[in-house]
């Protein structure tokens, strides 16, 4: 994995200055060196890229702390606050700085984990550059499994997410971790039906730990920590800008991921970026295609016009790519009304609004959303705000299991 | 010397019976006027003096003081002009004091010739009259048709401040004016017919429902889906006022001065469609002299608020208490005063400012903190008033509609007066103003319904408010299917418009 990561057009291994590859990390002691690792990764402008540099010019954290200003002089980029603030956790002491981050995480609920701890994600230190210093609450051990990023846009269509619903579900019961943003919209869909599919679900924030971003989704984080999932963060508590990292965030995501499925992204959606991290770490794209008179879907289309991304035609042709087993599934019959089959079965061919339904099955107005509301109420259909009704993923199955059609 | 003549003034939108106390005594020539009385009442003393002196009576260069009784309720206005001229006449004994000058009240603004003219609200001043006792009343001659609807008054129109008084001395008396009918039907009322609506049979099905059942409804969709077009054909859909409520909607707009004097009974059911930039008083009324807002003048009939999210956000507040109690209280620093604003509420606005959220095939440009921020603009409390929202979708890109298939407005219209019938002989009331208490057997409604309701209340999360708000439109859905008994289709079609959970 290290070599293909090398290889890709965004590598930084092979720049002059070396990368984590070169780094002799095998001798370093972990307890030993953690506090300079914090300290050092606070400092602005040391990133994965400067630090593999920090590793690669002294040998190690310490080495580095010790040599004090003139560490900034190997870095790729030198921000103006860089110097000011070194100085600053200079006088505060490694012991210290690293003591008050540590406090502040367990706080948060979360761990400190280094690239040099046990714990640290295979899949993370297989890429180069990768952050050296994460922020876990939750299972760390969840990103040791399989893990399978489901991302996209956060104005998603009924149609994207019922798709991200459907694909998290079959990875969740697969037992494949699904690995997401916690944005609003697709990545949200993506968490939401891996736990509920009673599978583990992975949240990258593009904020620090003790402030979930967005607001909106602190329950949703919370659950996925109680349902055996983790939050991620490269972002020290009390030592990040206002602002969220979206850009180190997607990368973080792709490197996690043995494949990144990008379900509905409109032209400049950063999903995009996801996707550009992941093919330069060599991971595998896949793209849901989308209808190519949608503005949701258009990234996506391109992606697969373009062959940058495989094409998704199943949730089920998805997981056979990614090589694992499907999971078992219950299905249970319900009794259904002609009216009530004859919606649903239309719905399971298309989703649809009121109005195309009319047309597709003739009913009458009124006796078509009254049947809406009774295939909502037993938990068939679904719609989002209001518009466009779909099939839920139970009477997915179902339309699988028993063919509706007759 | 003192005369005492009977008037009435406006509060709100009803009449109070005023008396009018004039004094000539001896001292340096002036006229007061006193009794809390508003400027254009003060400058009814320039008026009647001219008007006395040109009709060929005399004003007494005596000291003439007018009081306004009752004295502790603000007057304004120009119809005290003819009583407090024939009181200066009566006091100064150019006019004996006859037994008609006491049972006659008298209404109508002075020009400088003698004139008489009518004012507005002389519908409920003619009621006010009538309710106190006063057998007979002398108005302005194209106002009397609107007085004469009063039943057991005797109306007089008069030309001018001679004739009333000649009538008064019993010298020559005016024609009694005949009672004004009620139109028959409401006549034509213009606005666009459903047969011009492509499409859009959930939103055409929502209209319906909420006309019926005089529930409010919402709409939400791109630009140029439809949506006005549609709530503009409401005015062709209503049917038309009942007797008693033509009457109470005519004193309305007779205080207002939107009355046609010829014909002052109104049979149409009201529907008025303010524009967004409407200020808050011109919406639930106010000002400096109280006057109806169009939330009155919506009284039993329809208020389309199209672009609701663009109305300032103090105006659309204070529908809340209308929405709430079909009345609009008026705070001032005399006291309170109520209006009725009992009215159906259509509102249409776009999904988001670029209005293209939600759309499928275009983008929308708007950060989503300015979307969210736009659709807070229905505040919480108007949100939880609207019965049923209905969330309009382009047709699909391909495949066109025939408009064959489209009724026409004529019969919609014949399917909701079939519901308002029956909605009558049941509760003598609209479904859309049922109380809590009245989700019963009487009503149509047995143990399943009651049962269904609070099965799909927990299922669907919803408070209790909303469940009695769906229980009220399944009753509508009934009755326009013609059926008494609720059943679960019905709630279950009420449930579909019961709108997106805030994503």
């Amino acid at each position: 994995m290290i070599g293909v990561g090398a290889s890709g057009p965004l590598a930084v291994a092979s720049e002059p200055g070396g990368g984590w590859a070169t780094a002799a990390l095998g001798a370093l002691d972990p307890v030993a060196e953690q506090p300079y690792w914090i300290a050092l990764s606070l400092v602005p402008g040391v990133g994965p890229v400067g630090f593999a540099r920090l590793l690669h010019r002294f040998g190690s954290g310490r080495a580095a702390w010790a040599a004090g200003r003139s560490l900034l002089t190997e870095l790729p980029r030198l921000p103006d606050d860089a110097a000011p603030a070194l100085a600053r956790l200079r006088r505060e002491g490694a012991a210290a700085v690293s003591e008050r981050v540590t406090i502040a995480t367990e706080r948060a609920g979360g761990a400190v984990i280094t690239a040099l701890d046990g714990r640290y994600p295979p899949s993370l230190a297989a890429v180069d550059p990768r952050p050296a210093v994460l922020y876990v609450a939750g299972d760390p051990a969840a990103m040791e499994a399989v893990c399978v990023a489901v991302v996209g846009t956060r104005r998603a269509t009924g149609y994207g997410r019922a798709c991200a619903a459907e694909i998290s579900d079959e990875l969740a019961r697969a037992g494949v971790t699904v690995v997401s943003g916690l944005a609003l919209g697709i990545d949200g869909e993506a968490h939401v039906a891996a736990v509920a599919a009673g599978g583990r679900s992975v949240a990258v924030l593009p904020s620090p730990l003790e402030r979930i971003y967005p607001p909106r989704h602190r329950d949703l984080a919370a659950r996925l920590v109680a349902t055996g999932g983790a939050l991620v963060s490269e972002l020290a508590p009390l030592h990040s800008p206002g602002r969220p990292d979206f850009a180190r965030r997607n990368r973080i995501i792709a490197g996690l991921a043995r494949a990144v499925v990008v379900v509905e992204a409109p032209d400049r959606s950063g999903a995009l970026l996801t996707v550009a991290a992941a093919i330069d770490y060599g991971r595998e794209v896949f793209a849901v295609p989308g209808p190519i008179d949608g503005i949701a879907s258009r990234g996506c289309n391109r992606l697969i016009a373009d062959h940058q991304a495989t094409i998704v035609t199943s949730a089920a042709g998805l997981l056979h790519r990614i090589g694992a087993e499907p999971g078992g599934r219950p299905v249970s019959v319900a009794s259904l009304s002609d009216a009530e089959g004859m919606v649903l079965n239309s719905l399971l061919q298309r989703p649809a609004s009121i109005e195309e339904l009319i047309g597709r099955t003739h009913l009458a107005t009124g006796s078509l959303a009254s049947t809406l509301t009774l295939l909502e109420s037993r938990g068939l259909a679904e719609s989002y705000g209001g518009a466009t009704f779909h099939p839920t993923l139970v009477a997915r199955r179902i339309g699988r299991a028993v063919d509706l059609k007759r | 010397v003192l005369a005492e003549t009977l008037s009435a003034s406006i509060v709100g939108v009803d009449g109070l019976p005023v008396r009018v106390e004039v004094d000539v005594a001896f001292g340096l020539p002036a006229l007061t006027i006193v009794g809390l009385a508003g400027s254009q009442v003060l400058v009814a003393r320039e008026r009647v003096r001219s008007a006395l002196r040109n009709s060929g009576f005399e004003v007494p260069a005596r000291r003439i003081t007018i009081n306004l009784s009752p004295a502790d309720l603000p007057k304004d206005g120009t119809g005290y002009d003819l009583a407090i001229g024939v009181g200066i006449l009566a006091a100064s004994g150019q006019l004996p004091a006859t037994a008609r000058l006491g049972e006659t009240a008298l209404v109508g603004e002075l020009g400088l010739d003698g004139a008489l003219r009518p004012v507005p609200g002389t519908m409920a001043l003619a009621a006010a009259v009538h309710e106190a006792g006063v057998p007979a009343l002398i108005v302005a001659r194209p106002a009397t048709s609107e007085a004469a609807v009063v039943a057991g008054l005797r109306v007089h129109g008069a030309d001018s401040l001679g004739e009333a008084v000649s009538h008064l001395a019993g010298v020559r008396d005016l024609p009694l004016a005949a009672m004004t009918r009620l139109p028959a039907t409401r006549g034509v009322v213009g606005g666009p017919d459903l047969g011009e609506v492509e499409g859009q049979a959930l939103a055409r099905r929502g209209l319906e429902i909420a006309l019926a059942g005089r529930h409010n409804l919402a709409l939400c969709g791109p630009p140029g889906i439809g949506k006005t077009l549609l709530l503009r054909c409401a005015a062709g859909l209503l049917p038309p006022l009942e007797d008693d409520e033509a009457i109470e909607v005519s004193r309305i707009y007779s205080v207002a001065g939107l009355l046609d004097r010829r014909a002052p009974l109104l049979r149409a059911r009201p529907f008025r469609a303010p524009h967004h930039t409407i200020s808050t008083q011109a919406l639930v009324g106010g000002g400096p002299r109280v006057r109806p807002g169009e939330a009155s003048l919506a009284h039993r009939g329809v208020l389309l608020l199209d672009e609701t999210l663009q109305f300032r956000s103090d105006a659309l507040d204070a529908l809340r208490e209308p929405l709430e109690g079909g009345s609009v209280t008026i705070a001032r620093v005399e006291g309170a005063l109520t209006m009725p604003a009992r009215f159906t509420l259509l509102a249409a606005f776009n999904p988001c400012p670029c209005g293209w959220r939600g759309t499928r095939t275009r983008a929308c440009t708007c950060e989503d903190g300015t979307a969210r921020r736009y659709m807070a603009r229905l505040s919480g409390p108007l949100r939880d008033r609207i019965d049923l929202w209905v969330t309009m979708v382009q047709p699909e890109a391909l495949g066109g509609r025939e408009l064959d298939g489209v009724e026409p407005s004529a019969a919609v219209a014949s399917r909701i007066s079939g519901a308002w019938r029956s909605q009558l002989q049941r509760q003598r009331g609209a479904n859309g103003e049922l109380s809590a208490g009245s989700l019963d057997g009487d009503h149509g409604f047995g143990k399943d319904a009651i049962g269904i309701i609070a099965q799909r209340g927990r299922q669907f999360a919803l408070s209790p408010r909303r469940m009695h708000r769906t229980a009220r439109v399944a009753r509508t859905i009934a009755d326009l299917a013609g059926v008494e008994i609720v059943a679960r289709e019905h709630v279950d079609e009420a449930l579909s418009y019961r709108g997106a959970v805030a994503a």
